[in-house]
């Protein structure tokens, strides 16, 4: 149940950061390397956001056998 | 002799390159290394039944040459580099919706822009040579030197560098236990592993930093945060792929790295599935060894991992036959068997019979017990 709790909330915070960037119109920008280099930050800090709520959320889950 | 054995483990670097030739060459070309991974899941299954033992001479020296055989680790990375590089030059054409026509370079005939069937054959071949390229970062996280951040930077292609830390001190230190996130207990399928198993060992990377930090008084959300760092290596990628093809670009690094992952995790899989240790330390029982010729020289004999993990420090050439529990069949002919559950399970129960029977503790046969 809390990995799905996990699951839930890295789609909701994905889902906020890409349209974000969306908003920001990082679609029609992303050539410029600048763009791609703020774009690139911001994707890879959403990934670890989403890891650390996993660790958060679904705990030691992972390490659980039974 | 001792060309014969240093030659032989150059059979991934001759493919990863032919594999990234294809993607530069274009047309049907992109999908070589799919079709390579095809034709090693032949070769690997056809020669299963044939073992060999490390060779040494008279001396009991290894015939292999470290200088040599860290050359070509190190070369791996600029290998990888250029792979991400090949596939992201077709992205871009591809995005920039280039014209399709056979253009040359130098003599040699290549197609200048991509379909989007041979770009999905691009992907695939990346995301697979990425993967298999995984067994040098496996080598090199073992050494201390410079060869730990080439490691890193090798598996940070893939978003994995966390892997290094992970696997030296988690997966080496607790095997077969519940603590080794990387162990995968009896009744788990490779999907959920593969998901359990990274986040895992992401998890160990990050504790491990976590609890550094606070004991220097530092803030978990650092610089100095090697778990962080470790992502941040990752950053020339995912600025490439952006650049290059902005939400398709995105895509097809996910896809590349999902692939990557999925076969790293599938290794450990296939090394440790049901086996158990309760205490004490670890034994060539607590590993499963798959020694068949070509998955001992395509993977730079990982797959003898009953010695490796003995001895994990030993050059990946002096690893040998331990008469530990072996599956009996290669890894590529294996991995196709992990693919489908039901067959897995099925396959491998004689195996584990056999395991509790001749190898296992009482403490250990407790632990299997609480499986059935």
């Amino acid at each position: 149940m809390n990995t799905f709790k996990a699951l839930i909330l890295m789609v909701l915070w994905t889902t906020i950061l890409g349209s974000g960037l969306y908003f920001v119109g990082a679609h029609k920008n992303y050539q410029d390397i600048l763009w791609a280099s703020g774009i690139g930050l911001t994707l890879l800090i959403t990934h670890i956001v989403n890891m650390v709520i996993y660790f958060k959320v679904a705990g030691d889950k992972p390490y659980k056998w039974f | 002799m001792k060309f014969y054995v240093n030659a032989r483990y150059l059979i991934v670097p001759t493919m990863s390159i032919i594999a990234i030739l294809g993607i530069l060459i274009g047309g049907a070309y992109a999908w070589v290394g799919v079709a390579l991974f095809g034709l090693n899941t032949v070769i690997d299954t056809l020669t299963k039944d044939i073992h060999l033992p490390a060779d040494f001479d008279d001396q009991g020296e290894s015939y292999g040459t470290k200088a040599f055989q860290y050359g070509v680790m190190y070369f791996m990375l600029p290998v990888f580099i250029a792979l991400q590089i090949a596939l992201a030059y077709r992205i871009f054409q591809f995005t920039a919706a280039t014209p399709l026509q056979v253009d040359l370079f130098y003599g040699i005939a290549y197609q200048s822009g991509i379909s989007g069937i041979n770009l999905i054959g691009a992907v695939l071949s990346s995301g697979l040579w990425a993967g298999l390229g995984i067994i040098y970062g496996h080598e090199l996280s073992h050494n201390k030197k410079e060869g730990f951040l080439v490691s890193r930077l090798i598996m940070a292609l893939s978003g994995a560098s966390h892997f290094t830390y992970a696997h030296v001190y988690n997966h080496h230190l607790d095997l077969g236990h519940e603590d080794d996130p990387a162990t995968a207990p009896r009744g788990r399928n490779i999907y959920a592993h593969a998901w359990l198993s990274h986040m895992g060992q992401s998890l160990f990377s990050y504790n491990l930093e976590e609890g550094r930090l606070n004991k220097q008084g530092k803030s978990t959300l650092n610089v100095d945060n090697r778990w962080i760092l470790g992502y941040l290596y990752s950053l020339p990628s995912l600025v490439l792929f952006v650049w290059a093809g902005g939400l398709i670009g995105v895509a097809a690094l996910f896809v590349v790295w999902v692939i990557a992952n999925f076969l790293l995790e599938a290794l450990n899989f296939m090394g440790h599935y049901g086996l158990i240790r309760t205490q004490g330390a670890v034994e060539h029982r607590h590993s499963w060894d798959n020694d068949s010729v070509f998955t001992s020289w395509f993977f730079i004999e990982i797959g003898r991992q009953c010695d490796h993990h003995v001895r994990g420090e030993t050059y990946f050439w002096e690893l040998d036959d331990v008469e530990g529990p072996n599956y009996g069949i290669g890894y590529f002919s294996l991995f196709v068997i992990t693919l489908i559950p039901a067959l897995f399970r099925r396959y491998v129960e004689k195996h584990l019979v056999n395991w509790d029977k001749n190898y296992a503790t009482e403490d250990e046969l407790a632990v299997a017990a609480k499986f059935s």
